[in-house]
């Protein structure tokens, strides 16, 4: 087989008037297929283009086989990512570029429907103007979490068309909020500001809760489109807001064409009775409901408006739990167990937390609650390495993993030095995420906390020990045990599963035949 | 409710994942929902953890880095591309070497080509050297895997079974040989 193969293409490589000993083929071939286990056909395609990159020969003149041109297409019709497309559209929206890399990004739209643009400041491309109608040649498409837009690069080619492109229509209709069900429509509503939240980003104005008769959504209000500002507790006809859908949640959003009128009268917004029930119970969002707990764990606060974050549990189990700063209550203790009162239910990525508000309550209990947790184990490939894993520093007053060197609880703080790994392994069927401490990230990576410190030092930069865990731990293989708390399995044993077992191969081979 | 938990990533052979043919509908009513794809032997699919050897790498990016990579296993071969958006796996490209046994986890899409093949491709998420023993590990675990769906399906227990029937041979006794052979490489 290996003969045949390297004759052939030595043979075909003559023909392009180069020549190349059949030794050097034959090896390297029979080093893709022993040792490698490689199928021939994929060992000869390896090889030719390795001769093909060494001999500086085009692909085309070797295979023979023309390339492929875009295709005219139209918006709703583009469901795949990678293609070359032409299109005909109008610019419907453009929006502030949130990278230097990124000259123009928006909206672009024709009879079909819409989608986001990107143009590249490299690419050299000229200006695009709101409202007016374009061909745009030689685009590709692009997806990210399921949703596609078109990228223009150096090959596109843009002209401006002297007719208008129509795109669809987007008169708002008055709709209550428990009938939003779909992103990207232009709507009205007449709703009251229930919360506002502190705003995670200089690009947005206002961001919190309004609600009418039927429910609450949130909304975000963009510094752009410069809108008076949104008061809690007074009620609003707004106008031309669009929904927007982000794991599966709704929200409305403010843009230039919105308008804002104070209402005399006062929008009603859902009751919130709250009931007591235990932790596993809570299968709903946006539940008002009452718990008695044990503040099991308090993890480091992401960002500086949520003032608490960790895990409280019952007999029934865990839920975590989000404190934000602004509602101004008690410190929570870990360890201590406490009745809870006004609390509400979330849900993200089919797990539920539960939130703090300022209409909470806090009481601490005499009574100290067990909480229910179980052990168990789990072998699998370790397919994802989170952040804020590798090398990490803790406050030395409260132990939290410091942000940028900064405590959110005490400011700024000499922090101490600390190993931990947040990993996601796989068996195929099921996902489990694992958190490993200083003590087991030390011993499945082979890297100690000291040597990590020299590593930081040598490189001037900490990432790099998170860098080499990635590279000796991912795609291996693992069984570990620990206790479940949450998502993540607090592990206690974690051992490296090597090769296949005896037999193995044979017992399944019996299967087969 | 559909489930917005980390999609599982499944063990699927070179083969029957370039056998692939068939992208199901995303709900229309839910912009975020992930793309899955239905392979010959009824998996539901958005991502795979594989294990080969790189046979082929080539940066045909024209502005920025862009990879395209061929990794075979004992039936065949899966094709990837990386670019910006992938940073680390674009970097491991970048540094990997032609031949060596990679471990790649990453999203699978199936596309039509102007000539009007299909063909599925893996967008990489995380990319990492390892060695012949992991790679024996994986080919087992893909074996065990693949012989498992096989067994069910031939019972009928599938949730997409129809569309398997409309669209695939439902010869199964080929991907049974793929992976008989693919143990025999093994021995």
């Amino acid at each position: 087989m290996i003969d045949e193969t390297s004759e052939q293409i030595r043979k075909r490589f003559l023909e392009l008037n180069v020549d190349i000993e059949l030794p050097e083929i034959e090896r390297r071939l029979s080093d893709l297929t022993e040792r490698f286990k490689v199928p021939i056909a994929e060992a000869e395609r390896s090889v030719v283009s390795y001769f093909l990159r060494e001999r500086k020969i085009k692909r085309e003149d070797y295979y023979g086989t023309p390339q492929g041109a875009a295709s005219s297409t139209r918006i709703a019709d583009i469901n795949q990512s990678e293609q070359w497309i032409n299109l005909r559209a109008k610019v419907v929206q453009l929006w502030d570029s949130t990278s230097p890399a990124i000259d123009q990004v928006g909206l672009i739209g024709d009879e079909t429907g819409t989608i986001k643009f990107v143009k590249w400041t490299k690419s050299n491309l000229p200006e695009l103007v709101e409202g007016k109608s374009y061909s745009l040649e030689n685009m590709t498409t692009d997806e990210w979490e399921g949703r596609f837009s078109v990228k223009m690069n150096r090959t596109t080619r843009i002209q401006e068309l002297d007719e208008e492109v129509e795109t669809q229509d987007r008169e708002a209709q008055l709709m209550q909020i428990d009938d939003i069900n779909q992103s990207g429509q232009w709507i009205n509503l007449r709703a009251k500001v229930t919360q506002l939240w502190e705003s995670e980003h200089e690009s947005i104005d206002q961001i919190g809760l309004i609600g009418d008769e039927t429910g609450t959504i949130k909304f975000v209000k963009w510094a752009k489109s410069e809108l008076a500002p949104l008061e809690e507790g007074k009620s609003y006809s707004f106008e031309n807001l669009v929904t927007d859908e982000f794991e599966e949640r709704f929200s409305v959003k403010f843009n230039n064409g919105s308008s804002i009128k104070e209402l005399d009268e006062d929008i009603e917004t859902p009751d919130r009775e709250a009931h007591l029930i235990t932790i596993d119970d809570i299968n709903q969002s946006g539940q008002w409901i009452n718990l008695h707990a044990k503040v099991v764990q308090l993890w480091e606060s992401e960002h500086e408006s949520i003032d608490q974050v960790g895990l409280v549990g019952d007999e029934t189990g865990t839920i975590k739990f989000v404190k934000w700063a602004k509602s101004e209550l008690p410190a929570l203790v870990e360890g201590k167990s406490y009745s809870f009162e006004n609390l509400t239910t979330d849900e993200f990525e089919e797990r539920f937390s539960v939130k703090f508000n300022k209409g909470s309550s806090i009481e601490e209990l005499d009574e100290d609650i067990e909480v229910g947790f179980s052990a168990t184990e789990f072998t699998g490939a370790m397919v994802h390495i989170q952040d804020g894993s590798g090398l990490i520093r803790r406050c030395p007053i409260c132990n939290r993993a410091l942000m940028k060197g900064t405590c959110m609880e005490h400011g700024n703080v000499d922090g101490i030095h600390d190993l931990r790994i947040k990993a996601v392994l796989d068996d195929g069927t099921m996902v489990q995420e694992a958190l490993f401490n200083r003590e087991i990230t030390e011993s499945v990576s082979g890297i100690t906390l000291e040597e990590a410190k020299e590593m930081a030092v040598d490189a001037l930069d900490q990432s790099v020990v998170l860098d080499e865990m990635k590279k000796r731990l991912l795609g291996r293989y693992y069984t570990m045990s620990g206790s479940i708390l949450d998502r993540y399995m607090l592990v206690e044993n974690v051992q490296l599963v090597e090769g296949v077992p005896d037999n193995g191969v044979d017992a399944l081979l019996a299967e087969v035949t | 409710m559909a489930s917005f938990a980390r999609e599982v990533a499944y063990r699927i052979f070179a083969r029957e994942l370039s056998d692939t043919t068939v992208a199901l509908e995303r709900d229309p009513d839910d912009a975020y929902a992930p793309q899955y794809v239905l392979t010959p032997t009824g998996a539901k699919v958005n991502r795979v953890f594989v294990i080969g050897t790189l046979t082929e790498k080539e940066d045909i990016g024209t502005d920025t880095e862009y990879w395209r990579a061929r990794i075979s296993d004992p039936t065949g071969a899966f094709f990837m591309y990386a670019g910006q958006y992938q940073p680390d796996a674009t970097r491991a490209l970048t540094e990997a070497s032609v031949p060596e046994f990679l471990a790649v986890v990453g999203k699978v899409s199936v596309y039509t080509t102007e000539d009007g093949r299909v063909m599925t491709s893996i967008r990489p998420e995380t990319i990492s050297v390892v060695d012949a023993l992991v790679r024996d590990r994986w080919v087992l675990e893909t074996s065990r895997q693949t012989l498992d769906r096989i067994k069910e399906l031939e019972e009928g227990n599938c949730e997409n079974l129809s569309m398997i029937e409309e669209n695939y041979s439902m010869d199964l006794e080929q991907y049974r040989q793929m992976v008989a052979s693919a143990l025999e490489s093994m021995q």
